[in-house]
């Protein structure tokens, strides 16, 4: 027998699926945008542009290894014949990049040096062995130039000295860079009883003050130690010191009590330096002349100091040409 | 005849509630987006995932101040033929974990989270009609379909040494040997390519599944 109550149930029942039917349609549309968005959201990232990342990366990071080993290859080429030199080695060093990239990136890759819009600097080097000294005393090695008129201290890009140590004395030799404001870096060095190499740096400020001061024992490899005075380490980086990075620049140089230091050296400034009074004033190297200069006599040769290149990457969804500067030695003048 | 006709609206009511849901859970069954991992395999999003993961550890290890990837390519023991610390050339480190932070960040992200993956370099034989050759770092068997790669160039010069423990640093690249059977030289696989400053461009590969 169907009463009221029996009826109104039955009407339940209808209500009952018509609202269950609408939560499992709108839980099920929901669970598939849910799953359709997250299967798209990562495929808009295109993989080619953390390669043209990479290439640019490395194509800046290329250029300057690249430069840098060409500027101090020879000693008696001329900017011209420097210039050449870093042009057909670039070319050999895009072509095995775009090998490379186009093998496995299916990309094609590039990068041009531009000698006519790049900055050359000036490299002074002593590539034979002898002592720090010349006619002049001390021995300036990037004059200051100081009440001549023409002051023009340099930015040090590259200053490393390659030391003899059993021929060096146990009596200190003295090497002050000084900027432009009187902070200076007094580096001493002398052989030690063990036959290592003491490199005492300290750092004072405009009033002579000493703010920092390190000594380091250098172990000697083949009785040599190659000092970078820039960084303040040698290049087996078993001793540390205040680099020349410790004041800014730019700078002088200058060796003082030279007879007591022997080895080689070679240092990397920017634009040319003059001739003043009490400077070494060094031969030019560059040329074929320069073939005929002692390696013991100083000589300047050019160097590149800023690189102009263009780098091109072209693929199927990315293409750019970047024209950029390199800071050779990782210095802006 | 009032209670007969009841009977038949309750029976029509039943059944249009039965039809409501039957559509509702056939809509709902339709609707339901097949994943291609459903049977297995690494969906889009786990591939794009791993790539960049990748891609990020190479960038990392590029970047880095110690154990950088032109160290990790040079990392060559000249006593055994094969990566310092490596289990043999073919397999390269195989089942161990490559040295340095390059390593841990293979280990962490891929290892301890059940993928599998190769490594290793690609570069460009002295005679380019040889085609592009390559050198197990890390090998750990055949990559399924749906593997994804990650690769990274390197550049190295002539004038730079090998880096495992006992290679000597007076030796540069540019004077090894790439014949593995003549030890007067010592002997690295990758050769020189060009002349000039640059040695080799490599790509180090990471190949993840």
């Amino acid at each position: 027998m169907v009463t009221d109550r029996t009826r109104n149930r039955a009407q339940m029942i209808l209500l009952g699926a018509i609202a269950l039917a609408v939560i499992i349609v709108g839980v099920s549309v929901v669970a598939n945008s849910l799953t359709t968005t997250r299967t798209a959201a990562p495929s808009q990232a295109s993989p080619q542009i953390d390669e043209a990342r990479e290439f640019g990366f490395e194509s800046r990071k290329g250029t300057r290894s690249l430069v840098v080993r060409l500027n101090h290859r020879y000693r008696n080429v001329t900017g011209t014949e420097l210039g050449d030199d870093i042009e057909r080695n670039m070319r050999n060093y895009s072509q095995l990049l775009a090998e490379t990239y186009a093998s496995s990136h299916a990309e094609y890759v590039s990068i041009v040096y531009h000698n006519d819009s790049s900055a050359f600097g000036e490299r002074l080097v002593q590539s034979g062995n002898d002592n720090l000294t010349h006619s002049d005393t001390p021995m300036d090695l990037i004059p200051s130039g100081l009440g001549s008129g023409d002051e023009r201290p340099r930015q040090l890009g590259w200053f490393v000295l390659n030391v003899d140590v059993r021929n060096t004395s146990r009596e200190q030799a003295k090497i002050v860079v000084e900027n432009t404001t009187g902070d200076e870096i007094e580096y001493r060095i002398n052989e030690t009883s063990d036959s290592k190499l003491n490199v005492t740096s300290e750092v004072r400020d405009d009033s002579g003050t000493v703010t920092e001061r390190t000594t380091a024992i250098c172990d000697p490899s083949r009785e040599r130690v190659l000092l970078d005075l820039v960084d303040g380490t040698s290049f087996s980086a078993d001793c540390q010191f205040n680099g020349t990075q410790a004041i800014e620049g730019p700078y002088t140089v200058e060796v003082d009590d030279g007879t007591r230091l022997v080895g080689k050296y070679e240092l990397v400034y920017n634009d040319s330096v003059p001739m003043e009074p009490n400077y070494i004033d060094p031969a030019k190297c560059e040329g074929p002349s320069g073939a005929d200069i002692p390696r013991i006599e100083p000589c300047t040769a050019p160097a590149v100091w800023v690189a102009n290149v263009t780098a091109s990457l072209d693929s199927s969804e990315l293409s750019f040409t970047n024209d950029y500067n390199v800071s050779i030695y990782g210095v802006t003048s | 005849m009032r209670e007969s006709t009841r009977g038949q609206a309750f029976t029509l009511e039943g059944l249009v509630s039965a039809l409501v849901l039957l559509g509702a859970l056939l809509f709902a069954v339709q609707s339901v987006v097949v994943m291609p991992g459903s049977g297995g395999d690494l969906d889009s999003s786990t591939r794009a995932d791993l790539r960049q993961q990748a891609t990020d550890i190479l960038l990392t290890t590029a970047r880095a101040e110690d154990n950088d990837l032109s160290t990790l390519v040079r990392n060559w023991s000249q006593a055994r033929q094969t990566f310092s610390g490596a289990v043999n050339r073919n397999i390269g480190y195989g089942p161990r974990t490559p040295p340095g932070a390059f390593g841990v960040m293979l280990n962490q992200t891929f290892d301890q989270r059940g993928y599998l993956y190769n490594v290793h370099i690609a570069f460009r034989p002295r005679n380019l009609s040889e085609g592009t050759r390559r050198v197990p770092m890390v090998n750990r068997g055949s990559p399924s379909e749906q593997a994804v790669t990650a690769s990274y160039t390197v550049t190295l010069y002539d004038n730079q040494t090998l880096t495992a423990r006992n290679a000597s640093q007076n030796v540069e690249l540019w004077q090894y040997d790439t014949n593995a059977t003549n030890n007067v030289d010592g002997f690295y696989p990758i050769p020189n390519a060009v002349d000039g400053p640059v040695y080799n461009v490599v790509e180090v590969r990471v190949v993840v599944w």
